[in-house]
């Protein structure tokens, strides 16, 4: 297993904390792991990037041209990373800082409403990990163990106080199955509520072939729906 | 096996030197390598092994202080980035000329002037050519991964010992800035006066007792005879070094007829540029020096009767393409030797690497 | 009316100095380079010296200046801006030459080279922006950082023991013969900048006359590497550094003073 991942955002909406606990949580999954930043006086409130490579396997290019998986949470990332993930990869966006929604068809596109739910929680700045939650349900590669682990690994010790906060996020997170429904406008499909959880269900592997054009302009009709998948089955994914 | 961390190439060069019972840190802070005194400072290692840290005035303030501080056989360091290092130049020769052992890390940037903060490899001929003035040698090492940055820590002070030369970490922002998982040393106490004076006794200047002549450090010989003699000395000591300590990496080169040569940063851009190569069926290899200096001469001269051609591939304008050129030509073989690199900071993607060894060697 | 009705020179209350150049400052909010350049920039045009004038930029989180004020400048190696200025003043001795230098640059790496040229009087304005910390590497301990004062390099604060004392340079400064008038000044309300850009028009005279090294300490902010914000970083400084660095001149040969005695 080799995952290649950007997360990019501004600077201050926590995308290289969410890259850090990502790498721990791989740590303590007994993967090898690399984390690079884009770095440099950015401007403040200029965007930032970070590269988290997961593998089985001594990993190679820390510069990735293609990315399995890109975690989006501002416009200027949208512009800039759309375009730079692989064919059949993941795209997932927080749509508070994106005006312009993805519009490729060959990749698979998940909303995650990770403002408002954490607006909603009380809590704005746990968006990211409810993303970051989002992320987990749709590449089950790390386990809530490790993923705890990694939290209390990459958090300084004043800060464990709030682990307890962000793994609810992360579990709130991992309930959005908004990305179910997207998959199901890309394949061009009208199904019912139902239909979607079960498609949930069967499909732990994301490689999806389209039948027809997705019709995005219809992506913004879906919020936020509890998904039934039950927490104690996250714990036993590999 | 040892403690496991996810850390920055920075800070584990800090933690390195701490845990290798480094004796002394001197350092002005630059861009992107701030992380590493930074770390030390956090640490406070003087609490826990006496390893003293200091922020200096300025680079040239940092490399005279690493020179009085080798100079008493202690395990003295400092690290810096490519102006950094310019600014210490005079320094670096007058350590080497005088034969003192220390580690001096440059965490370089791309240049040149004042440059730009991103990553860069242009400083290998600084490194590996000279830098400061005379005729001397930096031992030259070039980490690839965050773990070797760790390991290369005792390693670099290990070689300036045993051959009484200044050793350089040779890496870049890249490196220092990437986080990745890394299994650091167990701590090694620092070496005790008793040690220091069974290691370094005859030449540390430690304050004479009446059972030994005076030690006296510098580099300066008025009399050319002695000076050239010193010089020849010098060199011999470079030759056995070559002999002795050249290292270097070899993926998938047993049938390759192209061989990708790169160090650091680039060689792991290179690794994946091979597996792309290869999945296209193109036979193609990766040398990785890991000493700069000594160069890997051999190993290339055996490959170059094997391959048809070499690609150096660098962030700087091309550098180490020189010293291949020169392995190929004393092989005497036809092997074609080629460049392609990024410069101002920008890091090849593997895409473009593969594109120029199909454009230099497949003619497509 | 219409908003195009009241623009019009007649209603014009406050316009910004031709000499700054139409560029986004990369500095911090409330960061008081800003405020210094635009000072320059007013005396610049006001005494008519854009001519003249040869500024040089520093390395450090003023490295971009020559972007922002639209006269000729050097951009120096670190620490060697005075050398750079003395070479320039030197070869054009009736140019109006300035050196624009942090904490970190004039204090620290660049000490002997601020000294000598102050000592050989070079004729040349240096404005010195003292804010305690190295804003651009992001934050770590300068020579003039306060006791106590928690930076990058110094997480437990600095410990005198360890760090030595925060340096008064300009008080050294004003001890040399070569300079003729040093003065520490402040632009983080309306009033203090106003008294700065008197103090630097005065400097200016000076270099124009001839009269030997102009010195302008500028105490000032840095909300990014205090990690505060502006506001609360004015206050900081008013409090603590302003303290330790107190306002005023502290050598007027012209007039024959040296006025202050901290
Ligand atoms: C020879 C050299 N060493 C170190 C640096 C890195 N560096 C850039 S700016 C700076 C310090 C700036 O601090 P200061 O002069 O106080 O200016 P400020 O950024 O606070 O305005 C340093 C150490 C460099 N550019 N060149
Ligand atoms: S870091 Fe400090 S000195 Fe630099 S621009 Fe920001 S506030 Fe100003």
């Amino acid at each position: 297993m080799t995952e290649e991942m950007i997360i990019a955002g501004f600077g201050g909406q926590g995308v290289l904390s969410m890259g850090k606990i990502l790498a721990y949580s791989g740590i303590m999954e007994d993967k090898e792991v690399t984390w690079f930043p884009s770095y440099g006086p950015e401007m403040r409130g200029g965007t930032a990037n970070v590269t988290v490579i997961l593998s089985d396997s001594r990993i190679s290019s820390p510069i990735v041209q293609e990315f399995d998986t890109a975690i989006i949470l501002n416009q200027q990332s949208m512009d800039k990373f759309e375009s730079a993930v692989k064919p059949g990869g993941i795209l997932l966006y927080d749509p508070n800082g994106v005006l312009t929604p993805p519009t490729r068809n060959d990749i698979n596109i998940f909303k995650v409403e990770g403002t408002k739910t954490a607006i909603e929680m009380g809590n704005p700045k746990v968006f990211n990990m409810i993303v970051f939650g989002s992320y987990l349900k749709v590449r089950p590669i790390l386990s809530l163990d490790n993923v705890e682990k990694g939290l209390e690994k990459s958090l300084p010790k004043r800060y464990h106080k709030l682990i307890p906060l962000n793994l609810e996020a992360i579990k709130k997170g991992r309930k959005l199955s908004g990305f179910a429904l997207t998959k199901a406008i890309m394949n061009g499909e009208d199904l019912d509520q139902d239909q979607l959880i079960s498609t949930v269900d069967r499909e732990k592997n994301l490689n999806i072939s389209y039948k027809s054009k997705p019709k995005l302009q219809e992506i913004d009709k879906f919020y936020i729906t509890e998904d039934p998948i039950e927490e104690e089955k996250w714990s036993k994914i590999p | 096996m040892g403690e496991i961390r996810l850390m920055k190439g920075n800070e584990v060069l800090g933690e390195a030197a701490i845990r290798c019972g480094c004796d002394g840190y001197f350092g002005y802070p630059i861009t992107p390598q701030s992380e590493v005194m930074e770390t030390l400072m956090q640490r406070a290692p003087w609490n826990e092994t006496g390893m003293v840290v200091l922020q200096a005035e300025s680079e040239v303030a940092s490399i005279n202080m690493v020179y009085g501080a080798a100079g008493t056989g202690k395990k003295a360091m400092t690290s810096s980035s490519s102006p950094g290092i310019s600014l210490m130049a005079e320094g670096i020769s007058y350590i080497a000329g005088a034969e003192l052992p220390c580690l001096i890390i440059n965490v370089q940037r791309g240049g040149p002037g004042l440059g730009t903060i991103q990553p860069s490899q242009a400083d290998y001929f600084q490194a590996v050519k000279g830098g400061g003035h005379g005729d001397y040698k930096l031992i030259v090492l070039a980490p690839a991964s965050v773990q070797e940055m760790n390991d290369f820590v005792d390693l670099a002070f290990n070689l300036a010992f045993k051959y009484r030369n200044p050793a350089m970490i040779l890496t870049d922002g890249a490196l220092g800035q990437m986080m990745e998982k890394v299994e650091l040393a167990d701590q090694k106490p620092r070496w005790t006066d008793e040690e220091i004076k069974k290691i370094s006794g005859d030449w540390a200047t430690t304050g004479k007792p009446t059972s030994r002549k005076k030690n006296v450090i510098t580099s300066l010989e008025m009399d050319s005879n002695v000076m050239e003699a010193k010089n020849r000395r010098f060199q011999e000591k470079y030759k056995l070094i070559e002999k002795q300590e050249t290292r270097y990496e070899l993926i998938q080169c047993d049938d390759a007829e192209y061989i990708l040569v790169a160090f650091g940063t680039s060689a792991r851009v290179c690794q994946k540029s091979v597996e792309i190569a290869r999945a296209k069926g193109l036979k193609v290899g990766l040398l990785r020096p890991i000493t700069l200096f000594p160069f890997p001469n051999a190993v290339i001269k055996e490959l170059a009767h094997k391959a048809k051609g070499f690609l150096s591939v660098e962030m700087s304008a091309g550098q180490m393409i020189e010293d291949i050129k020169l392995a190929v030509y004393e092989a005497g073989s036809n092997a074609r030797v080629n460049y392609f690199g990024r410069m101002g900071g920008i890091i090849p993607t593997p895409g473009e690497v593969v594109d120029a060894l199909e454009n230099k060697f497949y003619g497509s | 009316m219409e908003l195009k009705d009241l623009i019009k020179p007649e209603n014009l209350v406050y316009g910004k100095s031709r000499l700054l150049e139409e560029e986004i400052m990369h500095y911090c909010p409330g960061c008081s380079h800003g405020v210094v350049h635009k000072i320059l920039a007013e005396l610049i045009e006001e005494m008519g010296l854009q001519e003249k004038t040869i500024g040089i930029a520093p390395v450090g989180c003023a490295v971009f200046a020559y972007n922002y004020i639209d006269i000729d400048w050097q951009e120096a190696a670190h620490g060697r801006a005075p050398a750079v200025a003395t070479g320039i003043s030197r070869l054009m001795p009736d140019k109006f030459v300035f050196s624009y230098q942090g904490d970190g640059d004039l204090a620290s790496i660049g000490t002997a080279e601020i000294m000598h040229a102050c000592n050989r009087g070079e004729n040349i304005l240096v404005i010195f922006i003292n804010n305690g910390i190295y804003g651009m590497t992001g934050g770590q301990m300068a020579p003039t950082t306060l006791e106590g004062m928690v930076t990058a390099t110094t997480p437990t604060g600095r410990d005198v023991a360890r760090n030595g004392y925060p340096l008064k340079i300009t008080n050294l400064i004003a001890q040399l013969p070569g300079t003729s008038y040093v003065t520490r000044q402040a632009v983080h309300t309306a009033a203090s900048a106003r008294k700065c850009k008197r103090s630097i028009k005065k400097a200016i005279q000076n270099v124009l006359d001839k009269k030997g090294t102009s010195f302008v300490e500028v105490v000032s902010t840095c909300s990014s590497g205090w990690k505060m914000t502006p506001v609360a970083s004015n206050k900081w400084m008013e409090e603590n550094m302003i303290a330790y660095y107190p306002l005023g001149d502290l050598k007027d040969s012209v007039k024959g003073e040296n006025v202050l005695e901290n």
